[in-house]
């Protein structure tokens, strides 16, 4: 079916519409902080292919993950999936990411002929497992990581599955933060169903649907335009994690080889180091995420986030390597090494279009998760918050202070919510003087925090990337170094301040000062 | 009914009789927009007078009172007899994206003097690796410390230790500091450590303003309040001597009348608020117009209205449910959020001046590049040469060759068509018109889109409402958008281009105040919400003073809830006319309620928490009665021309505004041609002339 550039184009924008709609739908009615507070979400459009037609603009690091977890169902369902089914997955070897990412899905029908589907990814606050959050750098297999999903109907033609529900309830920490999402899930996946049968209402299903097709090859086109431009030759980058993640260990390499090949950039990570036994393997679909986002740094701002941009970036795996781990290596604390490999990526890009170059930003990404009773209230509060750093400096700019870089975009929690609604008290938020690489521009400052716990005791989880000073986010042209992370603890025992190992598992008591400081920013240029 | 005018609707009214006569008194409002200053009165006999001049700069002051007198004149209106005036006035909005601080510094807890640097920590734009985020609104070597520490409820965890309260304002002397913010952690539930602060620097720097967070937005989240009350401190020297200067010049003038100021939230204040509380002017610009036509509205009958106002560089789209304009408590200005109550807009990248462009894949967009009014649409022959939305009006017969803005500017048709065939029709490979008519689709589509998201995030379907236009352009768009939208009912009102000079006369006197209370409900204390309210409206009380205090107004109260455990909250109707404890029921029944309707669901957790208490306090004293319309009597005369609608030309009845009177009806194809406005009545839409002289189209299947 041909369609007119101006319908196109109407369409094109109403579809994006629809997905920002739907975005907009979650965040008001989603109940826990990580989704209000944090971003930490998104949704999308679909086309009957299960291909990405059109996506929220939220959080990079679920950009283009879904497509894995809504292919694994299509997949695996017995015949298709019927009007007012809802599938739910968040399991990392099936298509999904990290445990507490739940994605939800749902068809969308037009009078009976299926258009598309919709479907929302979100971070839960808790799905269960051996500690709250669901999360450790110390876990060494899935199993350890709460609940898994492996695409099962949450909701079947309009009636929800309750012993589904139920099994979920009693299973995770904090089981009304985790129903109320799932609830702003599915209102944003009913939304976006209405709304693209109203679409197809006014249009036809048959333009609509050409349509959707028309998006994502406009924007493969775009693309390879654009990598046409870049050198063709093939370069290499390498950056490190600074330990295994569990009982410290050696330095594990991100390697990636990066080329245009006809219109298409390949992306060979096979260099990568072994899989380790600690939850910071990364999920293939996160693999995936992570370089999308190195790449779409350097395309123009007019460049749609559809499966058009996905199918012309190809990525090579190894089987048992950090980023393409073997079941059931752990991977929630993923995002650490998610956050170097968006690094390395754009670190080789630079390479390819040198006159873009950019100094590296912070990839430590300080995070934790405290579980406490809160005796004001009488009820165990489970408490999480993501410290920012500085960024890269740029040729003619300084790098950005105390700044979620990267795939991550979380905002700071407050200190009067921390202090409202969890039994600690933030006593000290300031940026680092003197953390950001030197140079002619100095690179971003980091920040830090310190949590002072008023609750009897807590306990919980907590890991932070670059604290080996070799790692930290490097200088362009002549600039230096950005400072490395640390973690520290003054505990009220001993009223000693001192370092604490940069991940693990802890316990603290009542007027323990758990102190988070994130790693500085490359600089760039002779100083 | 035929198509024209109806002969018994012929204006009767002789136009010498419209000239004659000086009024006793007027009213007048003054717009001062970034191009043009809007001036409207009203005369004591209804008769409404309009007057449009440059925006002067860079002191606009000298273009409000150009504007003033001119339709003073216009009005025959003595300003000695001027006995209401109200300005709307975009001097902070502009001082805050231009940055034009005066010597600011910030105070707040040990521990926590980069929070302006640290802000939110997120990222404006996720996909830029080298644009800087915007700087903060005070540099680092202007925050200052104390020691001292309230906790979440209030509680003194560190006692205020007043030395280094001194040893700050010793800094702040040196450092020859003009106005203060300050923010402490919990002031908002404890005021105590902030009010004796501002005591010390009321010593120690006599004359220097200080804003206060608990007083500026009194709210959780440490972060939006400090901000907030630092941007209020910001622009409060510059803003304070603007307004002091307009008032001083209306005293050499002798203009009795008091001056108001329009406020983001769509009511005015008194000079005197204005100057201690500028942030509340930050997004004043477009709100008067929302209120304006919101008034409009209800007096033809039209309670749920979506509204665009269509400038030269945007289009703000909003919307007034049961004849309310709608608030939102956060906005962002100048890359900055900002928490002050302001009517929920959306701005969208559609105005006259906006470009089209195609681009190397065949794909058409229209904005967000304006060509503004300079170099302005290429049809002005003022230097532009890139295709707006205002060369495909052209292109099309809708505007009027040799008329526009009261015949001030030619139009030069053959510029528009040789743009718009060399950059849209010619790449696309269509005739000029078909070009022009897609750039006019794609900016519809822009602002249909916005339309149905505000609609929709309020939990209501665009169809149920009726379409109003505003701008000089945006009467030409409303007929496409409304049948884009399904829309059946517009209301086109008499005068659309200064809808904002307009609605300021139009508007009340409101103050919209707020206290941060956070409470599960099942636990509040009754006596402790009765001293909330009463808190509230003692603050109302004091900002009323010399307009007629709380007995001439009208209190609402409301309250924000949540469901325990959510992060935000929905805002409902507190009333508290029946007792605190019968008022909470009634919200918390409410909130369930409406977060039904809005998201399609109730959760499982049924408990329920208040966050904040909301006051507004609306004095309708200032609001002039809606003006009436006298159609000239001499008709002038009707034309035709070629304008190019649904993909043809048609010969198009060219009707001026002033012709019509009450009653009279016409049907499209039509073009409405007026001083401040063109209007394009498709076919299938049908027009009656109402009260006000405004206009009611229907799409005809709906008749």
């Amino acid at each position: 079916m041909t369609i007119d550039p101006v319908t196109q184009e109407i369409l094109d924008s109403a579809l994006r519409s629809i997905s920002e709609e739907m975005a907009v739908v979650e965040y008001r009615s989603s109940f826990s902080p990580v989704i209000r507070e944090m971003l930490d979400y998104n949704c999308a459009i679909f086309d009957e292919r299960g291909r990405v037609v059109a996506h929220s603009e939220t959080i990079p690091a679920l950009l283009g993950v879904m497509q894995f977890a809504l292919e694994h169902i299509l997949e695996h369902h017995d015949g298709p999936l019927a009007d007012g089914d809802v599938m739910l997955l968040n399991h990392p070897y099936r298509g999904g990411t990290h445990t507490p990412d739940l994605q939800v899905f749902r068809p969308a029908y037009r009078e009976g002929e299926l258009i598309g589907y919709v479907g929302s990814i979100a971070h839960h606050i808790d799905v269960g497992g051996r500690l709250p959050g669901s999360e450790s750098a110390r876990n060494t297999e899935v199993f350890q990581e709460g609940l898994m999903f492996p695409g099962i109907k949450l909701v079947e033609r309009g009636v929800r599955n309750r012993p589904l529900y139920e099994l979920i309830s009693a299973n995770v920490r904090d089981p009304h933060a985790t129903v109320g999402d799932l609830d702003a899930q599915l209102a944003a996946c009913m939304r976006g169903a209405d709304r693209l049968d109203e679409l197809c209402a006014r249009y036809g299903t048959g333009l609509v649907k050409g349509a959707m097709g028309r998006v994502i090859e406009r924007t493969a086109e775009r693309v390879s335009a654009i990598f046409d431009d870049w050198s063709d030759e093939a370069v290499e980058s390498i950056g490190h994690l600074d330990d295994d993640g569990h009982r410290g260990g050696d330095p594990v390499p991100i390697h990636a080889r990066l080329q245009v090949i006809d219109g298409v950039l390949e992306v060979d990570l096979t260099g990568t180091g072994d899989q380790v036994n600690a939850g910071i393997n990364v999920p293939v679909s996160s693999a995936h995420s992570s370089v999308y986002f190195a790449v779409r740094c350097f395309l123009d701002d007019g460049i749609s986030q559809n499966a058009g941009l996905f199918q012309r970036i190809r990525l090579k795996t190894r089987p048992g390597s950090l980023v393409e781990p073997l079941f059931p290596a752990a991977v929630s604390a993923r995002h650490l090494a998610v956050q170097r490999l968006a690094d390395v990526v754009i670190q080789g890009i630079c390479k390819l279009c040198p006159d873009r170059a950019v100094a590296a930003s912070h990839a430590s990404f300080p995070n934790f998760v405290f579980q406490a009773h809160d005796e004001r209230v009488g009820k165990t509060t489970v408490f999480t918050d993501m410290l920012g750093g500085g960024t890269g400096a740029r040729a003619d700019a300084r790098g950005d202070d105390a700044v979620d870089a990267y795939t991550s975009n979380c905002a700071l929690m407050p200190a009067e919510v921390v202090e409202l609604e969890y039994p600690w008290r933030v006593e000290r938020s300031e940026l680092v003087r003197g953390s950001g690489g030197t140079g002619r521009f100095r690179g971003g400052q980091a920040l830090r925090r310190d949590y002072r716990l008023l609750a009897p005791s807590a306990n919980g989880m907590y890991y932070v990337g670059q604290t080996d000073p070799r790692f930290g986010a490097a200088g362009r042209a002549g600039g230096g170094v950005g400072a490395p992370a640390e973690v520290r603890l003054r505990s009220v025992a001993d009223e000693t301040e001192r370092r604490i190992p940069a991940k693990g598992d802890i316990e603290l008591e009542c007027g323990d000062v758990i102190t988070f400081i994130s790693a500085g920013g490359g600089g760039y240029g002779e100083a | 009914m035929s198509a024209g005018l109806t002969a018994s609707s012929l204006p009767k009214m002789s136009l010498s009789q419209q000239e004659n006569g000086s009024a006793r008194s007027a009213r007048i409002g003054v717009d001062v927009g970034g191009t043009f200053t809007d001036a409207v009165l009203v005369g004591d006999d209804g008769r409404f007078r309009i007057a449009k001049v440059r925006t002067s700069a860079p002191d606009v002051s000298q273009g409000f009172l150009e504007g003033l007198e001119l339709v003073a004149e216009r009005g025959r209106a003595e300003l000695t007899s001027v006995d209401y005036l109200a300005h709307g006035t975009t001097v902070a909005t502009n001082a805050i994206v231009q940055r034009r601080f005066d010597r600011t510094a910030f105070i707040t807890n040990e521990g926590f003097g980069d929070m302006l640097e640290i802000g939110t920590q997120r990222r404006h734009r996720l996909y830029d690796l080298w644009s800087p985020e915007p700087a903060p609104l005070v540099p680092r070597e202007l925050c200052f410390e104390i020691t001292g520490r309230v906790g979440p409820e209030g509680d003194v965890v560190e006692p205020l230790d007043e030395d280094s309260v001194m040893r700050t304002a010793a800094a702040l002397r040196e450092r020859g500091v003009e106005s203060v913010a300050v923010t402490l952690l919990f002031s908002f539930v404890n005021p105590e450590h902030e009010l004796r602060v501002a005591a010390i620097l009321a010593e120690e720097l006599p004359g220097v303003p200080v804003s206060l967070s608990h007083e500026v937005a009194p709210e959780f989240r440490e972060y939006l309040r400090a901000n907030t009350t630092v941007l209020n401190a910001s622009v409060l020297p510059l803003v304070g001597g603007y307004i002091g200067r307009l008032v001083d010049a209306l005293g050499d003038r002798q203009v009795p009348a008091p001056l108001h100021l329009m406020q983001s939230n769509g009511g005015v204040t008194t000079a005197d608020v204005a100057g201690r509380m500028p942030v509340a002017l930050a997004a004043s610009g477009p709100a008067a117009a929302v209120i304006g036509a919101a008034r409009i509205g209800e007096a033809v009958g039209q309670r749920d209205l979506m509204i665009f106002d269509m400038g030269g560089t945007t289009a703000d789209v909003s919307l007034v449910l049961e004849g309310q304009p709608q608030l939102r408590f956060l906005g962002e200005h100048g890359g900055h959020q900002v928490n002050f109550p302001q009517v929920d807009l959306l701005s969208v990248g559609a105005g006259g001046g906006s470009i089209a462009a195609v681009d190397e894949f065949g794909a058409l967009a229209v904005g967000p590049q304006s060509a503004g009014s300079d170099p302005g649409p290429a049809c002005y022959g003022t230097g532009g040469t890139r295709p707006t939305v205002t060369d495909a009006h052209a292109v099309l017969g809708v505007l009027s060759p040799d008329r526009l803005l009261g015949g001030s500017v030619a139009l030069d048709v053959e510029a528009a068509r040789a743009v718009v065939e060399e950059h849209v029709a010619g790449p696309l490979g269509v005739p000029v018109e078909e070009g022009a008519a897609a750039i006019l689709r794609i900016a519809n589509a822009n602002m249909t889109n916005a339309l149905r998201i505000v609609t929709v995030a309020r939990g209501h379907d665009p169809r149920d409402f009726a379409l109003v236009p505003l701008g000089g352009a945006g009467p030409m768009h409303v007929c496409a958008i409304a049948d884009e939208l399904g829309v059946t009912r517009v209301v086109l009102p008499r005068h659309p281009g200064v809808g904002a000079a307009y609605g300021l006369l139009l508007s009340d006197i409101r103050h919209d105040l707020r206290q941060g209370w956070v409470r599960s409900t099942e636990e509040v204390d009754v006596d402790e919400l009765d001293q909330v309210i009463a808190g509230l409206r003692d603050r109302a009380a004091e900002l009323l003073v010399g307009v007629g205090g709380l007995e001439g107004a009208e209190l609402i109260f409301e309250a924000d809830l949540r469901y325990t455990g959510q992060a935000y909250s929905l805002t409902v109707p507190l009333p508290v006319g029946e007792g605190s404890s019968r008022a909470l029921e009634a919200a918390v029944a409410a909130f369930q309620e409406l977060h039904q309707r809005l998201y399609d669901y109730s959760p499982g957790v049924t408990t329920t928490e208040i966050v904040t208490v909301r006051l507004s306090a609306v004095d309708p004293a200032g609001r002039t009665e809606l003006a009436a319309d006298r159609p000239a009597e001499e008709k002038p005369p009707e034309g035709e021309r070629q304008v190019w609608m649904e993909g043809e030309w048609h010969a198009c009845r060219v009707v001026q505004r002033s012709a019509l009177g009450e009653g009279d009806e016409l049907a499209g194809p039509a073009v409405i041609e007026q001083e401040d406005a063109t209007t394009v009545v498709n076919p299938g839409w049908r027009g009656t002339v109402v009260a006000g002289g405004n206009l009611i189209l229907r799409k005809e299947a709906d008749r």
